[in-house]
């Protein structure tokens, strides 16, 4: 039975990944609605992190030529924080970690979104 | 007669090359591969990652301990580190380069429509932690301390979770993957280390300073 932490970072999950799916009327015919048993699968994960990497390269380009790299860097993480939510709530129900993996870990995440930004990496892997 | 003493020479020449051939062959097969990693080509200043605390174990790692009791059985009397030479270097190469080869990589999901599951890969499939399970597994049955050998969590380059296994040796914490075959210093793989079975118990133990600084592009 899902813990109600559980339960809300779900709803995120899903909320995250409805607002990248078309406009639901597929599903509505089908009468579905997506069951999240026990965990996302691995490429929702990696979907919704591409989609916060996205997310963090499309606001620091818009920000890097008015201001500086670091406060882009930051706007950039503050800017994002709903595909960031949606992609550490899919992971903290991923079946190798937990939510409170997550919070640990989540300044290092930050961390290094925050350094892959101001390196200007030519590879968007975060 | 000339003609005959000519033909019997290029016969012979012929011979003496598929046999050179054959020894060359017979000398990759017993050798390490050319481009082998040397025990020399690791730092010189030895690297672990620091643990903090407990962490929770994996639901599904807690089920594989349930089939596989000697697999995770922690005996205190094994050194903590292994000792590098030669003869384990090669060991530990040829064993990560060998499970790599021979299993086919499938998510859980496809393979037994379960979200995750721990096993020995004896169908010859399997995901992450299978390879590193079986890689441990062989390891241990050619004289490694299966206590220096620790599964471990991670997020790796697509910010997913990621299992490999952690040799923790005298040169400092190794990292044996399934998406490389190049055995690598933690801090030199680019992932994001977050827990780790214990060393001292059947349990898993979180993992501080979680990122290793240098990263690497895409694998």
């Amino acid at each position: 039975m899902m813990s109600t932490t559980n339960r809300a970072r779900t709803a995120l999950l899903l909320a995250g990944l409805a607002a990248a799916m078309p406009s639901g009327a597929a599903w509505s015919e089908a009468g579905l609605l997506p069951v999240v048993a026990s965990g996302p699968r691995s490429d929702d994960v990696a979907a919704l992190h591409a989609a916060w990497q996205g997310c963090l390269h499309r606001s620091f380009g818009l920000r890097a030529s008015l201001t500086s790299p670091n406060l882009a860097a930051d706007d950039a993480l503050r800017a994002c924080r709903g595909p960031e939510e949606a992609y550490l709530a899919a992971l903290s129900v991923s079946p190798l970690l937990d939510d409170a993996d997550v919070t640990r870990v989540r300044p290092a995440l930050l961390a290094r979104a925050r350094g892959w930004l101001l390196g200007q990496r030519p590879s968007r892997s975060l | 007669m000339r003609i005959a003493i000519s033909q019997r020479l290029k016969a012979i020449a012929g011979a003496a090359r598929r046999l050179r051939g054959a020894s060359v062959l017979m000398g990759l097969l017993l050798a390490p591969a050319a481009g082998a990693q040397t025990l020399a080509s690791l730092p010189s200043v030895p690297s672990a990652i620091a643990a903090v605390g407990q962490a929770r174990p994996i639901a599904a790692w807690t089920t594989f301990c349930e089939t596989y009791a000697a697999e995770c059985a922690v005996d205190r009397t094994e050194p903590t580190t292994i000792a590098l030479n030669a003869a384990t270097w090669n060991t530990i190469v040829s064993v990560n380069r060998r499970v790599n080869k021979s299993l086919r990589a499938v998510t859980d999901m496809e393979h037994l429509n379960l979200a995750d599951r721990w096993d020995l890969a004896e169908d010859g499939a399997g995901d992450c932690e299978d390879f590193q399970l079986l890689k441990r597994k062989l390891l241990a049955e050619a004289g490694l301390p299966r206590r220096a050998m620790r599964m471990t969590v991670v997020i790796d380059e697509k910010g997913e979770g990621h299992a490999v296994l952690t040799l923790i040796t005298d040169r400092g914490d190794l990292i044996l993957d399934n998406k490389t075959s190049t055995i690598l210093p933690w801090r030199q793989t680019g992932y994001t280390f977050i827990k780790r079975e214990s060393q001292d118990a059947v349990a898993w133990i979180s993992l501080g300073r979680a990122a290793s600084p240098v990263t690497t592009a895409n694998r």
